[in-house]
């Protein structure tokens, strides 16, 4: 086990906790986001300056459990680059069940979605969005959310009238990157009915379904994921049990592919393979999917890092940086006493080819 | 990968391959195929011999040439493949013990037990029901397997068999003598009592993933069993694990038991690697008796201080001589359970974990 050449791109996402902070009115500002009883009771935020070694990314992983609005009045908000918001389950055994239902605004009309299954939400730069609300929460653990933006770190502007209140001597102490709009920018306009105008940003998480039940669901998906399987690899018993592919077409052309999926079997993940090499940058996250314990993965799993193949054991929930051209795994998963997620963004829209030894 | 230090220590069991040995018992009830390895050509000279084989023929195994003595110890253990079934064996067997030439008949997993220089056979195989057949191993605590053969009924042609090739400088892999006062067995000479019932065990799974352990039983496992440690998913619970007492006070403990589940052996804070005091050979066999050569499932073990890697995915006995480190053991994957016979050469299973 000597030997940490790699270490530093192994972060546990407990360095990523965002605090609470009080804000007028008894409000909790918790990182970037003013509470509403509908906001994570949880959240993790790893950014790339910080905690992921420069990566051109930003996530957070937060367990919704509340009914409400999110965000208190200070929806709508904006980012200055690419994001997605990814709405999931925690019925570790049906990928395709949120146990919620959301209302999310998008634009500057103020469009209201609805849905109620795992769904990823592309948000052009600067796209307006906001208030979301939780509607219904049908699932005991709640839901996930998790939020993927293509900046190093996370910036927000805040459009809601709860926003233009917000005291000028509180501002300072706001979190970095966070900013209000003036009273002349706030927008006034109230939620309308969808026009389908956004539709398009909606992706049903379902339709990149790859892998069901350890198996892949079609062929046609088999085929797709052809390019990590090929030297004679496949599957192995540790790979997830249920496994969502996005990529950036299905992100409103997002410079990013996203992997979803949830495990519960040891074993090796990719048989046939020792080790991959992606032509983009790329994190793994390794989430627990207890609500109650969220600093808890319930699993234990191996991973190697560099042509020295350099181990490194995950038992807690953490995030791995693999620049491109590092090699790094094939994983094998030691344990698991409770199912845990899995987490893959890759820095570029297309899946490119990968090398492996 | 791993550098290689320690890829010495890993023995393929077809080193062990001697090409038409099944002509030499066919029609016998001994093995179909087999694997023999021995610590002076293959295991570093650990003084141990053991085989693996695959067995489903009836009758006798070494016609006319028994009762044999050996100036080791050693187990003969019979055991089933079926991985669901850890106490059936499938096939009933005959052993005749001692100077007495007692006969004993089981038909559950066992291991018979002959002290150095101890009668024993012939073996009987009386009947076979498994359609698969049953497997046996030996394991003798000698580098250089010995054997004098003292039946009657020993052909020249069966002598002449056994004797090295003269000139080649090869050692035979049995170094075979002949007893001058011969032994006859038949239903005249042999004894039908109880006075080596204790040298034949059955083997019923008992290992900590079976069962919780007695203080004094804890006491076998060093510190296998202490400081949180437990079986992971990639440790079968039908194993059956004989120590020293268990075996006729000889120097041996042995662990055999079917693996099928991927995952951790075992689990427990820090690296996971120990050592004993005592040689051990870890053998990993598979169960397919149509092919002795395929295991049938990918492991991957660490050895030394270093935790070099080595992935085993072919039958293969791996050598940890005393005071290595070796460990953590994780199955990767499995598409047929395979089997594990750990041999350690102490009466106890002395564990120390150095990280």
């Amino acid at each position: 086990m000597e030997g940490r050449k790699y270490e530093r791109f192994v972060k546990p996402l407990s360095i990523g906790e965002t605090e609470r902070r009080s804000t007028r009115k008894g409000r909790k500002m918790r990182g970037t986001l003013p509470g509403g009883p509908g906001e994570a009771i949880r959240k993790i935020r790893m950014n790339g300056r910080d905690h992921l070694e420069g990566l051109n990314l930003n996530f957070s992983w937060g367990i919704h459990g509340g009914l409400g609005e999110w965000h208190a009045g200070f929806d709508p908000h904006a980012h200055p680059y690419p994001s997605c918001l990814m709405f999931v389950g925690l019925d570790t055994a049906n990928v395709n069940y949120l146990g919620a239902a959301i209302n999310l605004c998008l634009g500057s009309e103020q469009e209201t979605y609805s849905f109620n299954e795992p769904t990823a939400i592309a948000l052009p730069s600067g796209l307006a969005h906001g208030p979301v609300v939780t509607e219904r929460i049908y699932s005991p653990k709640g839901f996930g959310v998790l939020t993927i933006e293509l900046n190093s770190v996370s910036e927000i502007a805040w459009f809601g009238e709860s926003a233009a209140g917000f005291p000028s001597e509180s501002r300072k102490s706001v979190p970095e990157g966070v900013s209000f709009a003036s009273a002349e920018e706030i927008l006034k306009n109230k939620p309308v009915p969808p026009t389908g105008k956004y539709a398009h940003l909606m992706k049903s998480l379902k339709e990149g379904l790859l892998i069901e039940r350890g198996g892949f669901v079609s062929d046609l998906a088999a085929r797709a994921d052809e390019h990590s399987l090929k030297g004679g690899g496949k599957l192995g018993p540790g790979s997830p049990d249920h496994l969502i592919w996005i990529k950036g077409k299905e992100l409103g052309g997002m410079d990013a592919n996203i992997l979803w999926g949830f495990c519960s079997r040891p074993g090796i993940w990719r048989r046939g393979a020792e080790s991959q090499t992606r032509l983009f940058d790329e994190v793994l996250v390794y989430i627990g999917t207890d609500p109650n314990h969220m600093d808890s993965l319930g699993a234990e799993i191996e991973i190697d890092m560099g042509i020295e193949h350099e181990r490194y054991l995950i038992n807690k929930p953490s995030a791995v940086v693999c620049p491109a051209g590092t090699p790094h795994p094939t994983q094998v998963t030691r344990w698991v006493d409770k199912p845990f997620a899995f987490l893959a963004v890759g820095l570029s829209g297309e899946y490119k080819p990968e090398s492996f030894d | 990968m791993a550098t290689g230090k320690y890829e010495h220590l890993f023995k393929p069991l077809k080193i062990a391959e001697m090409p038409g040995i099944a002509q030499v018992f066919k029609n016998t009830g001994n093995a179909d195929d087999n694997r023999w390895l021995n610590g002076r050509d293959h295991l570093e000279g650990v003084e141990v011999n053991f085989s693996w084989g695959f067995y489903t023929g009836l009758g006798d195994w070494h016609p006319g040439m028994d009762p044999h003595v050996h100036p080791y110890p050693e187990c003969l253990v019979f055991v089933g493949l079926d991985s669901d079934r850890p106490e059936y064996l499938g096939a009933k067997i005959q052993y005749c013990l001692g100077n007495e030439l007692e006969i004993h008949t089981f038909d559950k997993p066992s291991v018979v037990i002959a002290p150095a220089g101890f009668l024993h056979c012939p073996s009987v195989t009386l009947d076979v029901t498994s359609p698969i057949g049953y497997s046996f191993f030996i394991i003798s605590l000698g580098a250089d397997p010995t054997t004098r053969w003292l039946g009657d009924g020993i052909s020249e042609e069966q002598i002449e068999r056994m004797q090295p090739e003269p000139g080649s400088g090869i050692k035979p892999p049995m170094n075979s003598s002949f007893g001058k006062k011969r032994i006859h067995i038949s239903e005249e000479t042999v004894t039908h009592g109880h006075v080596n019932d204790h040298y034949i065990k059955p083997l019923v799974p008992n290992t900590i993933a079976a069962r919780r352990l007695r203080k004094q039983e804890k006491a076998q496992y060093g510190e296998m069993v202490q400081k949180g440690r437990k079986p992971g998913p990639g440790m079968t619970e039908n194993a059956v694990w004989m120590f020293g007492k268990d075996l006729e006070g000889i120097n041996l403990n042995f662990c055999w038991g079917i693996h099928k589940r991927p995952g951790l052996w075992m689990r427990g804070p820090g690296g996971g690697a120990h050592i004993h005091p005592h040689d051990e050979v870890l053998v990993f066999a598979g169960t397919d008796p149509s092919d002795i050569d395929y295991l049938g499932a990918e492991i991957q073990m660490d050895m030394g201080r270093e935790h070099e890697r080595h992935i085993i995915n072919k039958p293969t006995a791996v050598v940890c001589p005393a005071g290595l480190p070796h460990n953590p053991i994780v199955t990767r994957w499995v598409d047929k359970p395979f089997g594990v016979l750990m041999i350690s050469l102490g009466a106890n299973h002395e564990t120390t974990y150095v990280d």
